[in-house]
């Protein structure tokens, strides 16, 4: 709730005046052509690598390191995926990329494995489909 | 105050604060961070301000504030893993605090505490102390320029609580154990009051008030589901047992009054903002020892 919202109310019970602008928003419309750096590793960073967190730095999950932005193009291009037949990411071919099929909702497209990230809501479709434009074209190291 | 007991209460307040110390990582938020809005939102909740200022005729009074908390919007909770979970923060709809002031002339001292018990699901242990001195502006304006801080805890189950750990939509916290959680701000604030003396036949006395706020919060997350848990509902360990501490310096501004009911019964009531946190109201209720 803003504050311009709920002035009329303020005697009564007060309001919030927070300015929220989670990781995963900042993405508001899909990327055709993103850039690793600026617009995949921002998202890949908050939500799975931030210190502490499974992909973090300090004890990356299956090697898997996503808080680096150099260190997590190298463990997950063109590596074999620990947990799946398929490599994490190969360039061109997201529907062979482990690391976007996991994003899914659907548990199939998942290959039975647990929706990534391990939280109550899915990345928004905007950032799934900007990943996948990444991967699409090329996933290059930009 | 003489020197010695300034000295013990900056102590007792550090002290306080250190004993939140003790999460294994440790991960300092930037001030536009979603998570530092949020932990310095619940920050401001428990800035202590004068809700009134001290009596200017010396005795000691002795009573309590409590301050409204706005509830938080699920999207504005969404703050967790880049915004992909949600924090159960909306538990206690007011924040409570005992409160005693004394002034020595020209000077007030004001010492409030929230005692650790355990309402709403929280477990406050805030204490909070603010020095300040009158200033005269005018036959019918006083200054008072206030300097204050809290330190302290709030424990409660936010990352995952009860509800979160039984529902299976929750892929972090389904089937762990609810998370013990704390946040810990240590917070100062420098205010200049404008108290208008006009109306002291009707033993009223409003004000208005800008200050600045300095905050050092940190929120230790404390939850697990083990492998064993895991097994249980098909889903990955978990450990998290990090520190989040974002810094911020931030203004505010209040507008309230203090109205001498009786003799010994003072009341005082107070709006107070702040910007890209809260708008609330506090009220406060003190009698004359």
């Amino acid at each position: 709730m803003r504050l311009r919202a709920c002035v009329p109310m303020l005697l009564l019970v007060g309001c919030t005046d927070l300015r929220m602008d989670p990781a995963v928003n900042h993405i508001q419309a899909v990327i055709a052509d993103p850039s690793f750096r600026n617009d995949i590793m921002p998202v890949f960073r908050a939500t799975c690598g931030s210190s502490g967190a499974c992909h973090g730095s300090a004890s990356p999950l299956y090697g898997l390191d996503l808080e680096n932005d150099s260190l997590a193009y190298v463990t997950m291009v063109n590596v074999a995926s620990a947990k799946a037949p398929i490599p994490r990411v190969r360039p061109g071919k997201p529907d062979s990329s482990f690391v976007y099929r996991v994003l899914s909702p659907d548990s199939a497209t998942r290959l039975g494995y647990y929706r990534m990230p391990l939280t109550e809501y899915v990345l928004p479709i905007e950032t799934r489909e900007t990943i996948k434009n990444w991967i699409t074209k090329g996933a290059l190291n930009n | 105050m003489p020197l010695s007991r300034t000295v013990f209460a900056v102590g007792v307040l550090v002290s306080l604060h250190a004993g939140a110390l003790g999460a294994q990582g440790r991960r300092v938020l930037a001030n536009g961070d979603p998570e530092a809005q949020l932990m310095g939102y619940y920050a401001a909740v428990m800035q202590f301000t004068p809700v009134g200022l001290p009596s200017r005729d010396g005795r000691f009074e002795f009573g309590g504030t409590g301050t409204v908390i706005p509830a938080v919007s699920l999207q504005d909770r969404i703050v967790g893993f880049g915004g992909t979970k949600a924090e159960h923060s909306n538990l206690c709809p007011v924040y409570p605090r005992l409160t005693a002031s004394k002034g020595f002339g020209r000077y007030g001292v004001e010492v409030g505490y929230t005692p650790p018990l355990t309402v709403c699901g929280a477990k406050a242990n805030v204490v909070a102390l603010a020095i300040g001195r009158r200033l005269t502006l005018g036959q019918t304006w006083d200054g008072y320029l206030r300097l204050s801080a809290i330190a302290g805890s709030v424990e409660a189950s936010t990352t995952c609580d009860s509800e979160a750990v039984a529902n299976p939509l929750d892929l972090t916290c389904y089937g762990g154990t609810p998370s013990s959680d704390k946040i810990a701000p240590l917070a100062g604030a420098l205010e200049f009051v404008a108290a208008y003396q006009g109306w002291r036949g009707s033993h009223l006395e409003p004000y208005v008030s800008a200050g600045i706020r300095y905050e050092r919060i940190a929120f230790d997350v404390n939850y697990s589901r083990t492998v064993a848990q895991g097994a249980l509902v098909s889903l990955p360990a978990m450990e998290d047992h990090n520190r989040l501490q974002a810094n911020l310096a931030r203004l505010h501004l209040a507008a309230g009054a203090a109205w001498d009911l009786s003799r010994r019964l003072r009341l005082g009531g107070e709006l107070y903002y702040a910007p890209s946190a809260l708008l609330t109201v506090r009220g406060r209720g003190a009698i004359a020892l």
